[in-house]
């Protein structure tokens, strides 16, 4: 038996559509928002690494996105790179994200100096229901 | 309020007892919409951009034709000297640029959503 739902987009003939011209279809998965956040992480107030823990209780590795201000030359307040940031220069002023089974984390270099006031670096992260590893 | 919303589960599984990884929709959780999406070019260390006008920062994804190899799409990150793709948003725009000396231009392909990052 043929069952399912199937949405198309406007101007397309459900009946006929392509897969592309869907807006939705039950016969594909889709990326399930979890959980979205924000924080701000000052590795330079602390002066050493900072790693940011964050739990999500989904038992299993997720897929993420974590958004970031970077180091403040080349970045800018308020402006948000999709992570990971390699910083070329030298130091240790990278900021890269990785997940397991209980936690996102995202680690901040100790020489990271970020744009927002007193050298702090704001970030934004989601975390989908969709896995990131078998 | 009762319990209410919509559930539309993956083929193969039966909508009363599929797990939220097993549903291709459920009302209370969100699925990425997409506010814009398009191609363009970029010359070689120029900015590039798309409006947006959300007044948030918007969650985006931006592909960027490889100058060494112009049958490879880079993804856009923060690491702006060495990736050759660097791609930001603020809460009007979405920005890209590729660090490479000459070349180009380069084909870019984007997409804004209307979710908040």
């Amino acid at each position: 038996m043929d069952y399912g739902l199937k949405v198309s987009q406007s101007g397309y003939d459900i009946a006929s559509a392509t897969d592309k011209q869907l807006v939705f279809s039950s016969e594909f998965n889709t990326l399930k928002v979890s959980s979205i956040g924000s924080g701000t992480a000052n590795p330079d107030d602390v002066g050493s690494t900072v790693t940011v823990e964050i739990s999500h209780g989904l038992g299993y590795v997720p897929a993420y996105t974590v958004f970031t201000e970077i180091y403040n030359v080349p970045g800018n307040d308020n402006d948000f790179y999709l992570a990971p940031f390699t910083y070329a220069i030298g130091g240790d002023a990278s900021i890269i994200a990785y997940a397991t089974s209980t936690k996102l984390y995202i680690r901040f270099g100790a020489d990271l100096d970020g744009p927002s006031a007193n050298n702090a670096v704001e970030y934004k992260y989601v975390i989908y229901l969709n896995k990131g590893s078998d | 309020m009762g319990n209410y919303g919509i559930k539309v589960s993956l083929g193969g599984y039966d909508v009363l007892t599929a797990t939220d990884r097993q549903l291709a929709l459920k009302s209370s959780k969100t699925l990425q919409k997409v506010k814009v999406s398009g191609s363009t070019t970029v010359a070689a260390n120029t900015e590039g951009s798309i409006t947006h006008n959300l007044g948030y920062i918007p969650q985006f994804l931006v592909y960027g034709e490889d100058p060494n190899d112009a049958s490879n799409m880079n993804i856009g990150n923060a690491s702006w000297l060495y990736s050759g793709l660097a791609a930001w948003a603020d809460t009007t725009k979405v920005y890209w640029e590729i660090g490479v000396i000459g070349g180009g231009p380069f084909d870019i392909y984007y997409y804004v959503f209307y979710d908040v990052a």
